[in-house]
C-alpha cells in the first residue's frame, strides 16, 4: 500500500508517536491529582482499529499475541516469525519496517524527519519477566492497581526489546510493537473475565479514546468489537 | 527535580559502565523519609512506595530501587540485605520531536479539546513491605536509592541523567479486618 494511504501502516503506525501522539501511556497525574487511566482502553481502540484496515485488505488476517513470559520467549527472545531477517528469501516483513515521517517544509519549523529501519537490540531472553508476575498480576481486585502494575510489566517489555521499540516516538512502527500489546491486551480480557469492570471509575467510561472513535465503555467488551483470543486455530478449504 | 550532591556526581561519573549493553545512568538518591510515627514494624502489614512526577522525556530505563544502600549501583544484587525493594520501568519518549515549545508541559485550557500533555510526569508505585520491615528494626528514617539502567539501544540511552522525581512516598496500611478481632 503506498506509504501516504491512510490506509497504511506507516500512516496507523504513526498514530502513536511520531508523528500524531495520540498514545496514551501513564497514569496522567498532573503533578498533584491522580488522573485517568486510559491505557488500556487507547490500546484496545488502536488495536481493533489496525486489525480492522488490516482484515480491509485480507478478511483472513488476524493479530497473533507475543508472550514474552512463555518458555518459549525465555529460551528464543524475540519469536522467530519476527526475528527471522527472511521468509523464503524475501525480507521478513515482521522483522523490520522503513519508518518514513516526512520533515515539515514550512520555512521555519525545525527539519525532523524520520527515515529509517526499525530494528531492535533486545537483552538476554533471561532477564524477561517471569510467568508468576503475571499470574500475581490476575490477584489484582482493583482495575487502577491492575493497570498500573500490567503497564509496568508493559514498560518493562518495551525497555528489553531496545531500539526503535524503547522510544515512544518510533515503538509503534516496529510489527513486534503490535503483538506485545496484543498479549496486554489478552491480559486485561482474561482480568476482566475474573474480576469484572466494577472497579472501574465511573467517570472515565465516557471519555473519547482519540483518534478512534470509541469512548472507554464502547472497548469494555471484546465480543462486543467482534473478537477473541484463541490459544490456536487452523482451518481447511472444503469447497 | 532531584538535585545531585557533589560526592553523588563524583561517584556517578565513574560508573557509565556498559551491562550487557545497557547504559548506567546517574544514580537518584532521596532526602530521608521520616517514619517516625511509627511505633512497630508490626503495626502494619503492607507498605507501598509512591513515585510521583517521574520524568518521562528522556530513554527507556528500569529504576533499580534500593533502601537505606548508599552504596547501590548496578552490581547490586537483588536481595534484602542490600536494601532492594523492587524495579519500576519506564518507557521513555526517546526525546524531542516536533516544534519549538512543544515539549513544554503545560495544564489543559479550558476549550483544548486535546487530553494532558503526553510528556506530563508518570506515577509508579510498588509493594515494599519487607524491606520496610526490616530497616524500622534499626532506624525510622530510609532514604531510596534508584539505579536507572536504559534499553539497548534507544534513541537517548547514553543520557546521565534520567531519574527525576518529584515526590516519593512511603504509606503502611493496617489490617483492617483484623481490627475487631
Amino acid at each position: 500500500m503506498a506509504i501516504r494511504d491512510n490506509r497504511g501502516y506507516n500512516h496507523i503506525a504513526g498514530f502513536h508517536g511520531a508523528p500524531d501522539f495520540y498514545c496514551w501511556h501513564h497514569q496522567r497525574n498532573d503533578r498533584t491529582v491522580l488522573r485517568a487511566r486510559l491505557f488500556l482502553p487507547w490500546h484496545r481502540a488502536y488495536l481493533k482499529y489496525l486489525e480492522d484496515h488490516l482484515r480491509d485488505s485480507n478478511t483472513q488476517v488476524s493479530q497473533p499475541w507475543w508472550d514474552p513470559s512463555s518458555p518459549l520467549s525465555h529460551r528464543e527472545g524475540i519469536p522467530k516469525s519476527y526475528s527471522a531477517l527472511t521468509i523464503n528469501r524475501k525480507k521478513n516483513p515482521l522483522s523490520s519496517f522503513r519508518i518514513f515521517v516526512p520533515r515539515s517544509s514550512v520555512p521555519g519549523l525545525p527539519n525532523i524527519t524520520l527515515d529509517e529501519d526499525s530494528f531492535r537490540d533486545p537483552s538476554p531472553p533471561s532477564e524477561l519477566p517471569e510467568p508468576s508476575i503475571v499470574d500475581s498480576l490476575y490477584e489484582e481486585e482493583d482495575f487502577g492497581i491492575f493497570s498500573d502494575k500490567l503497564e509496568d510489566y508493559h514498560d518493562r517489555i518495551h525497555v528489553w526489546c531496545g531500539g526503535s521499540m524503547a522510544d515512544v516516538i518510533t515503538a509503534g512502527f516496529d510489527p513486534i510493537f503490535h503483538a506485545h500489546h496484543c498479549n496486554i491486551d489478552r491480559i486485561w480480557w482474561i482480568w476482566q473475565l475474573r474480576h469484572g469492570n466494577s472497579t472501574m471509575p465511573s467517570n472515565i467510561l465516557d471519555l473519547p479514546l482519540p483518534p478512534f472513535n470509541y469512548t472507554v465503555k464502547d472497548v469494555l467488551n471484546i465480543y462486543d468489537l467482534g473478537y477473541d483470543y484463541a490459544t490456536a486455530s487452523a482451518e481447511v478449504v472444503t469447497g | 527535580m532531584n538535585k545531585m550532591s557533589k560526592s553523588n556526581k563524583k561517584r556517578n561519573n565513574k560508573r557509565m559502565d556498559s551491562l550487557s549493553g545497557r547504559k548506567v545512568g546517574n544514580i537518584f538518591s532521596s532526602p530521608p523519609i521520616k517514619l517516625n510515627w511509627i511505633k512497630e514494624e508490626t503495626e502494619f502489614y503492607r507498605a507501598d512506595i509512591e513515585f510521583f512526577g517521574i520524568d518521562i522525556s528522556g530513554p527507556s530505563y528500569e529504576g533499580r530501587v534500593f533502601l537505606n544502600n548508599p552504596k547501590a549501583d548496578e552490581k547490586t544484587e537483588f536481595n534484602l540485605d542490600n536494601g532492594y525493594a523492587g524495579s519500576y520501568y519506564i518507557f521513555g519518549h526517546g526525546g524531542c520531536y516536533g516544534d519549538a515549545g512543544h515539549c513544554d508541559i503545560k495544564p489543559r485550557r479550558t476549550f483544548d479539546s486535546r487530553t494532558e500533555h503526553d510528556l506530563t510526569p508518570a506515577y509508579k508505585s510498588m509493594i515494599a513491605t519487607e524491606p520496610i520491615k526490616k530497616i524500622l528494626k534499626t532506624t525510622k528514617e530510609i532514604v531510596i536509592s534508584v539505579v536507572p539502567i536504559s534499553a539497548r539501544s534507544a534513541r537517548m540511552s547514553n543520557a546521565k541523567d534520567m531519574v527525576y522525581i518529584d515526590k516519593i512516598r512511603i504509606s503502611c496500611y493496617e489490617n483492617y479486618s483484623k481490627l475487631n478481632k
